[in-house]
């Protein structure tokens, strides 16, 4: 195994394909963080994967909680990322195509998401992915409970009203994380 | 008179003119940090932990990229006469200035309005304690997997009884004539603090830069090698 630490020197560009963290300067490619490094001499990859991962980055599974909606946005606080809780709430957004029906996300719901990038200096996360959605929601009518009632939709047992939602497959099957489950 | 601290060419703790102190850095020692570091630099033996990046206060809060704070303590015990527990204006300093040159090193980009602490405690203190805190910082920042262009190591060069010495210890510190930390980030070819307490020519001090760096790249391979080490372990232990 091949360790880099940061700042050091793994190839040229001309040569390698990076994958993973790192940097490129002046046609050089420079690992950012304390990697394990496997380069792929027939294939000309070199793939950078951090030791350790320090924070929410572009492609890790959260679990977040919905605080309001306002398309084309529903804006988020992720509580738990990697299947650990986070020390501090981290903010995200997804975005909610406002010529939908319906928004895949209701203000209350626990869901699970994608992050898939930054803007406006917040992560932007996504449900739209196989597995992706929501994990535990209540009516935001009646704030009753809710049961599945078929394919991304469910039912109020108070007031019957149906909602539209991007439902994850284990809705309502999942213990959810500690810090959820405490706010 | 001037105290005679540099004899047949051995300085007062029987270093040459180039030698470092002693110097062992390890990795990972405190289980709650995100990162951390334990440095033992001559006697300076310091303590950093990194927290974050986490959800930053309202005040502060920079939308393009991560704020970084830094708290440099010496502990009450850390010195020879007990030191006041508030933060000194010495302190106060310190704390901007390691935060200063670790800063550059950072890619606080990726992570908009969040904040990381750097808590640096000085458990014993000995002569250049700032210099020995930016390089475990750096290491502890690498530790808890904040992206860096480079790692950043810092020593002193000083001027004692005329002669040129790098890594002063605590009474070349007081008594010399001239006191210079520097830290660099040496892939990047890069100076990222300078400060002087003293006088040096332009000669004594373009030498003295060269005397840093040579010693800036020992220090480096250190660094080098507690983060390996205790990654390299890890690793095996799966």
């Amino acid at each position: 195994m091949l360790i880099a630490i940061p700042g050091e020197k793994l190839g040229v560009i001309e040569a390698f394909e990076p994958r993973g963290d790192f940097i490129i300067k002046d046609g050089n490619i420079y690992a950012t963080k304390l990697s394990d490094v496997k380069v792929d001499k027939k294939q000309k990859i070199i793939e950078i994967k951090p030791l350790k991962k320090g924070f929410v980055s572009v492609g890790d599974i959260v679990i977040s909680r919905v605080d309001y909606v306002q398309r084309p946005f529903a804006f988020v606080t992720i509580v738990s990322a990697l299947n650990k809780d986070l020390a501090a709430d981290i903010k995200g957004m997804i975005y909610v195509n406002p010529d939908f029906e319906y928004s895949p996300v209701v203000e209350g719901s626990i869901i699970r998401a994608k992050v898939i990038g930054t803007s406006a200096g917040m992560l932007m996360l996504s449900v739209s992915e196989p597995g992706l959605g929501v994990l535990e929601s209540y009516c935001n009518y009646c704030g009753g409970p809710l049961v599945v009632r078929g394919r991304n939709s469910a039912k109020c047992t108070w007031c019957g009203m149906v909602l539209r939602l991007k439902l994850a497959p284990d809705f309502k099957s999942k213990a959810l994380p500690h810090r959820v489950m405490l706010d | 008179m001037e105290n005679q601290l540099i004899i047949n060419g051995k300085r007062s703790d029987g270093r040459g003119p180039t030698d470092l102190r002693p110097l062992k850095i390890d990795v990972g020692i405190i289980k709650n940090a995100a990162g951390s570091s334990y440095i033992e630099h001559g006697k300076n033996k310091i303590i950093v932990a990194i927290y974050g990046p986490k959800d930053s206060h309202r005040y502060g809060m920079n939308l393009e990229k991560a704020t970084l704070r830094c708290r440099y303590h010496m502990s009450p015990f850390s010195t020879e006469e007990r030191k006041n527990p508030q933060p000194s204006r010495r302190e106060i300093e310190i704390s901007k200035v390691i935060r200063d040159a670790l800063e550059p090193s950072l890619i606080l980009e990726n992570f908009p309005k969040t904040m990381i602490d750097i808590f640096v405690e000085v458990l014993q203190s000995d002569g250049g304690s700032r210099s020995a805190s930016i390089t475990a910082a750096s290491v502890a920042l690498a530790d808890a997997g904040i992206p860096m262009k480079d790692l950043v190591e810092a020593v002193a060069v000083g001027k004692v009884n005329g002669t040129l010495v790098v890594d002063l210890n605590d009474i070349e510190d007081k008594e010399g004539e001239a006191d210079m930390p520097v830290a660099f980030m040496l892939n990047e070819n890069k100076i990222t603090l300078l400060q002087m307490d003293g006088k040096m020519t332009v000669e004594e001090f373009k030498a003295g830069l060269m005397m840093a760096m040579e010693a800036a790249k020992k220090i480096k391979e250190i660094q080098k090698e507690a983060l390996l080490k205790k990654y390299s372990h890890d690793e095996n232990k799966k």
